[in-house]
């Protein structure tokens, strides 16, 4: 099979994957459910979702708290789902902020934690380290997620319902209200 | 944007095929490493390049070799003539050349002709636009880090990895990195997953 083909055959489990980042960031803090991984992966103020169907193919979300807004909600039960989403991940002192892309899984814009390195090779290795600190949070994460999406499909396609059901009342934010109810 | 400072795009690839000791690799830079424009037409050009400098070629080698990783960059040149611009130069020179020769009429071919001679003259007065495309490559976990952000950047790079060094890239996408970070789970049962239906009413 051509690359091609094989990312636009993943494409839906990459999405699948932003999706459960989204969830488990509103619902477990972030946290990878991984023993003694203390770090937190959330997602920041940019979704973008998309969809094959309906008139709206396409749709962004950007700047104040789109992952905790109507439109989400409301474009995910419509059956759209995240194609990009910029994700912050901490982990102690320790910051990742990047754009994630469901179909091809890269990294987009990544800003990574400072580096203490002054000469050019110290830079380079500081930044090289960082760069695998980051993709190995992610990387767990994706483990998870893969697990549970071979292993209890039915289960994992029952929460993400119930979430978004939720999410559309209010009872899935944090707050246990909708804003948008007021 | 770039590995060594501020943010970066960037994107990975697993590398396919027997990883080159230090003395293939540095062959294969050398081999292919950057070389400037001479006279002619080419428009384009690639090549490998030092990560510190892209004026460095062939990447020094005691800079590549950093750790368990190979950093080097690779270098994509064009240069362009304005088709505007060339147009104008061929018209005159046609104008020229009909009143110094008295022709009523020139034929396609010399027209052809008097154009590539145009386009070699302005071609030497262009500067080149360079792009950089950083390679960090990660030999024992046969996973190549890289800010080639465009297909046309990733398809010369893997085109050009694969001369120097006999290896082929493939992008780390969805079910290539599941395979990767799962080797119990076939891709082949990944592939045959269904999506989830998340839809809740009709859209």
């Amino acid at each position: 099979m051509k690359p091609l083909e094989l990312m636009e055959q993943g494409r839906f489990l990459g999405e699948e994957f932003l999706l459960w980042l989204w969830v488990r960031s509103m619902t477990e803090g972030g946290a990878s459910g991984e023993e003694g991984d203390g770090s937190g992966c959330f997602v920041d103020d940019a979704i973008q979702l998309t969809s094959e169907r309906g008139e709206v193919k396409e749709i962004s979300l950007r700047k104040g708290n789109p992952s905790e807004s109507r439109e989400a909600f409301e474009a995910l039960s419509r059956g759209m789902r995240p194609s990009r989403m910029k994700l912050r991940i901490l982990s102690g002192d320790l910051e990742w902020v990047f754009t994630l892309n469901a179909a091809t899984l890269d990294m987009g814009t990544l800003k990574l934690p400072p580096s203490t390195g002054k000469a050019p090779h110290e830079r380079l290795h500081d930044r090289l380290f960082l760069l695998e600190e980051g993709a190995g949070h992610l990387e767990r994460r994706l483990k998870l997620f893969l697990r549970l999406r071979s292993e209890t499909p039915d289960d994992l396609e029952e929460a993400f319902r119930a979430w978004v059901l939720a999410g559309k009342t209010g009872e899935a934010l944090p707050t246990g209200e909708a804003p948008w109810q007021d | 944007m770039s590995l060594l400072q501020g943010t970066v795009s960037l994107k990975r690839f697993l590398v396919l095929g027997p990883v080159p000791g230090e003395t293939d690799l540095q062959a294969g830079l050398e081999q292919d490493q950057f070389r400037p424009f001479q006279d002619g037409t080419e428009e384009e050009r690639l090549g490998w390049c030092d990560w510190r400098n892209p004026l460095i070629t062939p990447p020094e080698a005691e800079w590549v070799s950093q750790d368990r990783f190979a950093v080097f960059s690779l270098r994509l040149d064009t240069r362009r003539v304005p088709p505007a611009l060339l147009k104008a130069h061929v018209d005159l020179r046609l104008q020229s050349l009909q009143k110094e020769k008295d022709l009523a009429f020139i034929g396609k071919e010399a027209r052809i002709s008097l154009q590539d001679e145009v386009k070699v003259e302005l071609l030497r007065k262009v500067l080149p636009t360079p792009r950089i495309i950083e390679v960090a490559w990660d030999l024992k976990g046969g996973v190549l880090w890289t800010t080639a952000a465009s297909s046309k950047a990733q398809g010369a790079l893997a085109g050009l990895f694969i001369k120097s060094f006999g290896c082929e890239i493939h992008p780390l996408a969805p079910l290539v990195l599941s395979g990767r970070l799962c080797p119990d789970l076939a891709v082949e049962a990944l592939m045959a997953l269904d999506p989830l239906n998340l839809e809740l009413e009709e859209a």
